[in-house]
C-alpha cells in the first residue's frame, strides 16, 4: 500500500475492510481455565479480600484518623477528669513498691 | 433454555447454568473484548474477568433489559476498564524508566489483526485499528459494537444505553474521524 495521500476511495476501502469479518472465538478449553482461575481466586479470596481492603487509601487513611481521635478522646478527656490520688494512694503504693524491691534474701533473713 | 430459564439458574447458583451461560456466550464475550483490547491474550483474560463478574453479579439483574444486552455491558465495561488501567500503569512504567527501574516495554506491537478478518482486507484492517484506537471512547464503543461485533444501531443503543440517532451519529462521527487519522497516518509516512 502506497505510504502517501490516500484518495477518498482508498479511504473508503480501509473504513469497509471489516465488511463481512467472522467473529473470534477464544482458545478451546475456555471454560476449563475459567474454572482453574476460580478455584485459584476463591482459595486467595479471604486474605486476599481483607488485604486489599485494609490497602485502600482511604480505610487505611480513616483508620489512622480513627485512632488519632480515639488518643485524643482519651487524653484529653477520659484522664483529665479523674481526681489526683489522694495521699493514702501514694502511700499504699510506696509501701508495695519497697516490698516488691526487697531481695528475697532480705525478706527471708532473720533479725539478730 | 431460554434467557430468563438460564439467569433464575444463574440465580440459584446452579453450577450447570453457569457452563451453559460461558459456553453459549463465549463468542460473544471474547469477540467484543477483542474488539475493544486488541489483543488476543488480553481478551482472554478479560473475557474470562466478564464471566466472574457477571457469576458474582446476576442476583442484581433485575431484567430491566435483555441479559444478553446486560452481558454485552459487562463485557463492555470490563474491556475499558481494563484499558485505563493498562494506561496508568504505561504511565507509571514511563516515570520509572526514566529513573531507569523498568525495562518493560511501553507500547503494545501495533500489528493486531483480528482473526476473523478476510484474508484480501488483512493489511487494510490492520491500520483500521490502529485507527479505531485513536477515537473517543464513546465513538471507539459504537463503531466496535456495530463492525465488529455486527450489532444493529438498535442494539448498540440499548448496550450503551442511548438513542439509535445518537448511535447514527456517533458512528457518522466515527467514520470522519478515521478518516482524518487515516489521511495523518499516510501523510506522516510512518
Amino acid at each position: 500500500m502506497p505510504k502517501k495521500q490516500l484518495t477518498d476511495q482508498q479511504v473508503e476501502e480501509i473504513l469497509d475492510s471489516l465488511s463481512g469479518m467472522e467473529k473470534a472465538e477464544p482458545r478451546p478449553f475456555f471454560y476449563t481455565r475459567l474454572q482453574a482461575r476460580m478455584a485459584k481466586e476463591a482459595d486467595n479470596s479471604a486474605w486476599g479480600r481483607t488485604i486489599s481492603l485494609v490497602s485502600r487509601p482511604a480505610v487505611a487513611f480513616s483508620a489512622v484518623v480513627l485512632f488519632l481521635l480515639m488518643n485524643g478522646y482519651f487524653l484529653f478527656n477520659k484522664f483529665g477528669q479523674q481526681p489526683p490520688p489522694s495521699e493514702e494512694t501514694y502511700q499504699a503504693l510506696a509501701v508495695e513498691y519497697s516490698e516488691m524491691n526487697s531481695p528475697f534474701y532480705e525478706v527471708n533473713q532473720e533479725n539478730p | 433454555m431460554t434467557d430468563q430459564q438460564l439467569v433464575e439458574a444463574l440465580k440459584a447458583g446452579e453450577e450447570s447454568a453457569f457452563r451453559v451461560l460461558v459456553e453459549t456466550r463465549q463468542g460473544l464475550v471474547y469477540n467484543t473484548v477483542l474488539g475493544l483490547v486488541q489483543n488476543a491474550e488480553d481478551a482472554e483474560d478479560v473475557s474470562q474477568e466478564v464471566f466472574i463478574k457477571v457469576f458474582e453479579s446476576v442476583r442484581q439483574f433485575k431484567g430491566e433489559s435483555a441479559f444478553t444486552t446486560w452481558l454485552y455491558r459487562v463485557a463492555v465495561t470490563t474491556a475499558l476498564e481494563f484499558l485505563r488501567k493498562k494506561k496508568r500503569k504505561k504511565r507509571f512504567a514511563f516515570l520509572t524508566s526514566l529513573f531507569g527501574e523498568d525495562q518493560s516495554p511501553l507500547h503494545d506491537p501495533p500489528d493486531f489483526v483480528h482473526p476473523g478478518v478476510q484474508l484480501d482486507n488483512r493489511e487494510k484492517a490492520k491500520v483500521l485499528f490502529q485507527a479505531i484506537q485513536k477515537l473517543p471512547e464513546n465513538q471507539r464503543i459504537a463503531f466496535t459494537l456495530h463492525k465488529v461485533e455486527g450489532l444493529s444501531y438498535q442494539e448498540v443503543a440499548d448496550v450503551m444505553p442511548t438513542t439509535v440517532a445518537a448511535v447514527e451519529s456517533l458512528i457518522h462521527r466515527a467514520r470522519q474521524n478515521l478518516k482524518k487519522i487515516l489521511q495523518d497516518y499516510y501523510k506522516q509516512d510512518i
